[in-house]
């Protein structure tokens, strides 16, 4: 037991899947089981059905309603077989009848399968489950794996139980209101399509189903690759952080570094700034001492000064004093002297004026004995042009004087007359005219 | 030279010759004597033109010693021929006339007055006598002006004697 256990939930995560697969097919074998007999009847009327949907004739109707009605109450009876099965199951973990029973449940199997398996090629559409009868070619392979696992592990079947038969006690009920539905329309009108209906909706429901099952599957491997892709994210995380800690690390070392560094420098500027303030105390020192020298130096020259001063003082007032009393005799001197000058001045200017009023008079004087001789000059040169002009016309008029006289006697002008024409009056005429000039010019 | 000395020669026989028809003219009693008072005339007609005063020194010259009021034809002839040689007293040329009558035209009128003519030859220099001065008078004057225009009067003249 604990072995099995052991082995059960060792093989627990792998079994899983097939577990699902189980109750999902454990399921077919107890309506295939169920729904064995209506459909061993119904195996000539199916043609019928498919081919005219007309109302069956009572025989017919009676059979058939016979039929379904055997069914419900073979449902009725399973439903309570069932509940004490899985009570029992609860109470005891495994009972021999049980076990039989359940053998007997699963040896109905093989036949039901081999039932359904004849009519095969007639039901499918009759079939509520007919995606399994797809795989009805694996179902006995399913199937002894199935007893296999649930005579190995009959507490896992408990355990699945519990669930799968609600499960089949509620298929089991909606069956039986199927059929009670079909026969109460049986009863009705002939006709069964009511049975049909449901068949139809029950294909939809597991097309649907094994949709989702797909889905779950393709959903299954999406899983895989992204927890793949998980994987290689994490891993690259990892590598990641791994250069991003090998990146701090090469940061703290240098940080320490830069730690010694700063420590270093710290140190060194300790020194050398205690250095240079015990150098800079050491000049103010001794510039102190020099500039105290300097101040008793400079003090020493003050009093110099001052003393010096003192007696520059003494020397300059008495200086003063003498100049001022030379300033006195010299304003003085200054009075004095100015009167005087200005007296000399004052006669020098009269006298001034007196000479000039006399230059004047000279100056004057002078302009008139200029006048009278500029005046002389211009009379004596007159005299003398005039009497050069007298000279001239004297010889001008002697000169036309003595032409005239000449050319009155040689032109024979006058009394005058040329001896060689009249001789005979050479006595009387030249003679008196002779004479007569003679005397006018005597 | 023998040309020039005779021509000399010839010219001053000429000469001597002209000299003694002039003197001749004046020597009334034939004895080779004028009366002093003619020379002037004799002068003036050999064509010279000496003033009064010229004339006066020339006389002083010539007389004898003594003065008689006679000159000596021998005295008179070679002072007479030098003079002719020499070409002394030759007659006023008509451009010194001109500028002696422009003197006496102190205003450059170009012409002088009857009035001033007379004033000037009569008062000044060696006056005329009467007769000269009515001689000249009459034959310078123009009648319409009164006045005597000397450049067109000394022009005249000068023709006359060429």
């Amino acid at each position: 037991m604990e072995d099995i256990y052991l082995g059960d939930s060792n093989l627990f995560p792998e079994v899983w899947h097939s577990e699902m697969t189980v109750s999902v097919t454990g399921e077919p074998p107890s309506t295939v089981e169920e729904e064995g007999l209506p459909k061993e009847t119904g195996v000539e009327i199916i043609p019928e059905i498919l081919e005219i949907l007309q109302p069956l004739s009572l025989p017919d109707v009676l059979r058939v309603s016979a039929v379904l009605e055997d069914a419900i109450d073979q449902l009725s009876i399973l439903k309570y077989i069932m509940l004490i099965q899985y009570e029992g199951r609860q109470s005891i973990s495994m009972k021999s009848g049980e076990m039989n029973l359940e053998g007997k449940n699963l040896h109905k199997l093989p036949m039901a399968s081999t039932i359904t398996k004849i009519p095969h090629p007639l039901i499918p559409k009759e079939e509520p489950d007919l995606p399994e009868i797809g795989q009805r070619g694996q179902f006995p392979v399913e199937f002894n794996k199935m007893q296999d696992l649930i005579f190995k592990n009959p507490t896992r079947q408990t355990i699945m139980t519990a669930e799968t038969l609600k499960k089949i006690q509620l298929d089991r009920q909606f069956f039986s209101d199927v059929i009670a539905d079909t026969i109460k329309e049986l009863e009705d009108s002939g006709t069964f399509n009511n049975l049909l209906q449901a068949l139809s909706k029950e294909r939809g429901k597991k097309t649907h189903f094994c949709d989702v099952i797909a889905r779950e599957e393709k959903g299954r491997k999406q899983i895989i690759s992204l927890q793949k892709q998980l994987i290689n994210v994490k891993k690259e995380q990892q590598f990641e952080v791994q250069s991003q800690n090998e990146y701090i690390a090469n940061l703290k070392d240098q940080l320490q570094e830069m730690k010694a560094k700063t420590n270093l420098e710290n140190r060194y500027m300790k020194i050398n700034t205690e250095l240079q303030i015990a150098q800079t105390q050491k000049k103010c020192n001794r510039t102190e001492e020099l500039l105290l020298e300097e101040i008793e130096k400079l003090r020493m020259k003050t009093e110099e000064e001052t003393r010096v001063h003192m007696e520059i003082e003494m020397f300059l007032r008495k200086e003063q004093q003498k100049l001022e009393e030379k300033l006195e005799f010299w304003m003085e001197k200054y009075d004095k002297d100015t009167e005087m000058k200005q007296n000399e001045l004052n006669a020098l200017k009269v006298a001034k004026a007196s000479d000039l009023a006399h230059l004047q008079d000279l100056a004057k004087t002078i302009r008139e004995y200029e006048q009278i001789i500029t005046e002389d000059r211009i009379e004596k040169e007159k005299s003398r042009k005039k009497v050069e002009q007298d000279l001239l016309e004297l010889k001008s008029v002697i000169k036309i004087q003595a032409w005239w006289r000449g050319t009155m006697i040689r032109k024979e002008i006058g009394g005058f007359r040329m001896p060689k024409d009249k001789v005979d009056s050479k006595d009387s005429k030249g003679k008196g005219k002779g004479k007569g000039r003679k005397r006018g010019k005597k | 030279m023998a040309d020039e000395t005779d021509r000399e020669e010839t010219v001053v026989a000429e000469f001597h010759k002209k000299i003694k028809g002039a003197f001749e003219v004046f020597d009334h009693e034939s004895n080779n004597t004028v009366d002093v008072r003619e020379i002037g005339t004799i002068i003036r007609s050999l064509g010279c033109c000496p003033s009064e005063g010229e004339l006066h020194d020339l006389i002083a010259e010539i007389e004898e010693e003594e003065p008689t009021g006679y000159i000596r034809f021998e005295k008179f002839l070679p002072v007479m021929t030098e003079i002719l040689l020499e070409r002394r007293y030759r007659p006023i040329p008509e451009d010194v006339l001109l500028r002696a009558f422009e003197v006496l035209d102190t205003a450059n009128r170009g012409f002088l007055t009857k009035d001033e003519l007379i004033k000037y030859m009569t008062e000044e220099g060696e006056p005329f006598s009467q007769e000269e001065m009515e001689e000249m008078l009459s034959a310078a004057i123009d009648p319409e002006s009164n006045s005597i225009n000397y450049k067109d009067y000394i022009s005249m003249m000068v023709i006359d004697e060429n």
